[in-house]
């Protein structure tokens, strides 16, 4: 049941207060492009098996599947602004062996029965295969997107950041919204700022559970010991199994909660992480022309009693296309030109038919991690999570 | 891993095989100059056949490259022309061992991260892997080849122009102390910024005065393909390479007065005939800010035989950026690969077709592939 047509671009939302989406739920993951991970999807515009990149060296190598879960041994794959431009290359979008120390890795793939849950949800639910990482750079410009609609930063690092974030306009609003982290809490790059609206991942658990969901809630996956393999957030060298365990979870949680009914959750990935993809991504409107031009295309996952069922996307979205669905719903001011003329992503869902509550269950079988030796981390990945914790601590949060 | 991996590293571990082999068979040298011992088809090499290298002075990647560079036409206007290796690094501390890297594949010694202060003879005790002089000196015997003897083995051509050198091929006297340490008024020459000079075989040639010559002698050279030679190793003075600052003769010296020398000399290259017809221009520098400011490493480098901290604090000269020019190169890109100076011997013995020599072997190194040479010139 999956359908080709893509959602009318024409298709007219319904009045926010009218819309029957009172809770916004995102959880992104890291570093996974959408040909690498759901290039199997029948009806998306995926590609796998067949392609052939070449290398440094002038050698020619074909796009393979992945058969180890975790990618212990390989260098993580260069997604730097820099490497994403060789990448790239000029839109022919073939320069996947030429950047950074790249390996094979970039261009491999997993297939569906690889994935325990978006293997078995993506077919069900609404993917979108027009979604793109939001800025051509590594993980916190895109995690500044998410929150911000745009970035202070083209590189991974620690400096306070000042910029004006969804959790303003909402508050601004009086809607609640809060940022529910696993080890590391991103929204410590604000500083303090957001401490009070920061909770536990075992508090998004309860809340859940308890109907307490609020207006919006951000839940971001387990970031430490990505280098070994033991992280939950599908960033080399991960176990992408404990990612999908992850991703199961909040499905769980979220589709058995009393706010279930008037809920959507939107599964995104913060950008491609150096894997293959064959679509080239564009420009955008954007606060600088330094960081206008998109990254490559993300997986994307839409679930809601108003979703459309074994659905596939086409029109072109990135984060802040979720950022405009939650300030179109609480009739908030757009916080950049990227995110004023983003397309809502709600316009994805079916607001015509009854909301469908009925829920299917995914099995998941358990695992043991694979864990790799450690590599030594470099360059971006060194700042990422374990620098930043230091600076949480130090600005005086408590970390589980 | 899959098959093509394996076979590239197996090929790999032949080449190895194969300069071990002739290291062995040789009493004295640490390879052949010349030999054709390279077995890879180097197909992403393209036909360049003038090479010309510049080297700055002490100056870290965000320095020179970064948006606040006080060398505008270097960071911006020849940046927008070529492709910027972004994770190029030195590979030592202080100056020399990393000129001499760039020629030969030497790591250095206690005296060469000293820049030799006195132009000692290196005494050597043996060989070590991979094409190592074991000891402690400046001036290497003839044994240790360098890239001039392998190019002169292939009849090709080379050239040092160094400006303010007083006279062709100035060098101390052996076991003198090197009066060229610190710049005076109209001499801003540094020996230890020409690397030629620590190479018997270059300089007790007879031919070393033709070789290594004065800066203005490059006019003149790219005046024609015909008479300018296959590599070009060109180094300012004191002054113009970004050392001093202010310079001993009231210039303001450091980037401005690199950039003010970049406005000048690049053009000439850019422009004449043998850089247009199949040229390549690699603009470096030398090592990092100083020991204390980055002494990191990139490319496997690690402790040598000579030297456990080739970096001095730390195991190499930190990263510096370097960009490339060239028909071969796409305006304005990059290069996220790592490289050092050993990574720069091997790309230039890659192209004139002469075997890695010293750690310009080392296993794994990378030399400048298709991300630096990515004009699609090899796209039939």
């Amino acid at each position: 049941m999956v359908g080709s047509k893509q959602a009318d671009a024409a298709v007219s939302l319904p009045a926010p207060d009218s819309s029957g989406i009172d809770h916004v739920v995102v959880v992104m993951m890291e570093n996974r492009s959408f040909d690498h991970f759901m290039g199997w999807l029948p009806g998306a515009n995926g590609k796998q098996a067949g392609l052939s990149y070449v290398d440094r060296y002038g050698v020619t190598h074909p796009t393979y599947h992945l058969t180890e879960f975790a990618s212990c041994g390989h260098s993580d794959p260069d997604h730097s602004q820099e490497g994403g431009l060789i990448q790239l290359n000029n839109g022919k979008a073939d320069g996947w062996l030429r950047a950074g120390e790249d390996d094979l890795l970039p261009i491999g793939y997993y297939q569906q029965s690889d994935l325990a849950f978006l293997g078995q949800a993506a077919p069900v639910w609404t993917t979108c295969d027009g979604y793109f990482s939001a800025v051509m750079a590594e993980t916190y410009p895109n995690r500044f997107y998410m929150h911000a609609a745009q970035t202070d930063r083209i590189h991974n690092s620690t400096a306070t950041s000042t910029l004006p974030t969804i959790w303003d306009r909402l508050a601004a609003a009086g809607r609640t919204g809060r940022y529910y982290f696993s080890d590391v809490p991103f929204v410590a790059l604000w500083g303090t700022k957001y401490l009070s609206i920061a909770k536990p991942y075992a508090t998004f658990l309860s809340d859940a559970a308890a109907g307490a969901l609020p207006d919006v809630s951000f839940i971001d996956p387990r970031f430490m010991e990505e280098s070994s393999g033991s992280s939950a957030d599908d960033h080399p060298h991960a176990d992408i199994r404990a990612g999908e365990q992850f991703l199961d979870e909040v499905y769980q949680a979220v589709t058995s909660s009393p706010n279930w009914a008037r809920t959507l959750l939107v599964v995104n990935f913060d950008e491609w992480g150096g894997f293959y993809d064959h679509v080239a991504p564009g420009t955008a409107p954007d606060t600088s022309g330094s960081t206008a031009l998109r990254g490559f295309r993300v997986p994307a996952l839409v679930v809601s009693p108003r979703a459309r069922r074994g659905f596939v996307a086409h029109n072109t979205y990135d984060h802040t296309s979720v950022l405009k669905t939650i300030e179109w719903r609480w009739g908030l001011a757009p916080l950049t030109p990227r995110d004023s003329a983003a397309r809502n992503i709600a316009e994805v869902l079916d607001f015509s038919t009854p909301p469908n509550l009925s829920v299917p269950r995914f099995v998941v079988p358990p695992f043991t991690a694979t864990a790799c030796t450690p590599a030594n981390v470099s360059g971006p990945e060194q700042s990422e999570w374990a620098q930043l914790k230091t600076k949480a601590l130090a600005d005086g949060w408590s970390l589980p | 891993m899959t098959r093509t991996d394996h076979s590239s590293r197996k090929s790999h571990r032949l080449r190895v095989a194969a300069a071990i082999t002739a290291l062995s068979l040789l009493g004295l040298g640490l390879a052949t100059p010349g030999a054709s011992g390279a077995t890879s088809s180097r197909a992403y090499v393209p036909p360049i056949k003038h090479v010309f290298v510049i080297n700055i002075e002490n100056k870290g990647y965000d320095e020179t490259w970064g948006a606040g560079s006080a060398a505008p036409y270097l960071s911006q206007t020849l940046r927008s022309q070529g492709v910027l290796l972004n994770t190029y690094y030195g590979t030592a501390h202080n100056s020399q061992p990393n000129y001499v890297a760039q020629i030969s594949g030497q790591g250095p010694n206690d005296q060469m991260q000293s820049d030799c202060q006195i132009y000692s003879r290196f005494t050597g005790t043996g060989t070590a892997s991979p094409g190592q002089a074991v000891g402690s000196g400046c001036v290497f015997p003839t044994s240790v080849p360098n890239l001039t003897d392998q190019l002169t083995a292939q009849t090709l051509t080379w050239k040092g122009y160094m400006e303010d050198m007083a006279t062709p091929c100035q060098h101390p006297a052996i076991d003198t102390v090197d009066p060229t340490q610190k710049a005076t008024v109209g001499n801003q020459y540094a020996v230890r910024h020409n690397p030629f000079m620590y190479f018997s075989s270059i300089t007790d040639s007879p031919s070393c005065a033709q070789h290594v010559v004065g800066l203005d002698a490059l006019t003149t050279d790219l005046a024609s393909a015909n008479t300018t030679p296959n590599l070009s190793y060109i180094t300012p003075n004191l002054c113009h390479d970004g050392h001093d600052s202010p310079c001993v003769d009231g210039e303001p010296g450091g980037l401005t007065s690199v950039d003010a020398w970049m406005r000048i000399w690049v053009p000439k290259i850019l422009n004449s005939p043998a850089y247009k017809k199949d040229g390549m221009l690699i603009i470096a520098a030398d090592e990092s800010e100083g020991p204390q400011t980055d002494a990191t490493a990139c490319c496997k480098e690690g402790p040598g035989p000579n030297a456990a901290l080739p970096g001095i604090t730390g195991l190499g000269g930190g990263r510096l950026g370097a960009l490339v020019l060239s028909r071969y190169v796409k305006p304005n890109t990059w290069s996220t690969t790592s490289y050092n100076h050993y990574s720069l011997l091997a790309s230039i013995e890659d192209i004139f077709r002469v075997p890695y020599l010293g750690y310009a072997q080392t296993a794994g190194l990378n030399r400048f592939g298709l991300d630096v040479y990515n004009s699609g010139w090899n796209q039939h």
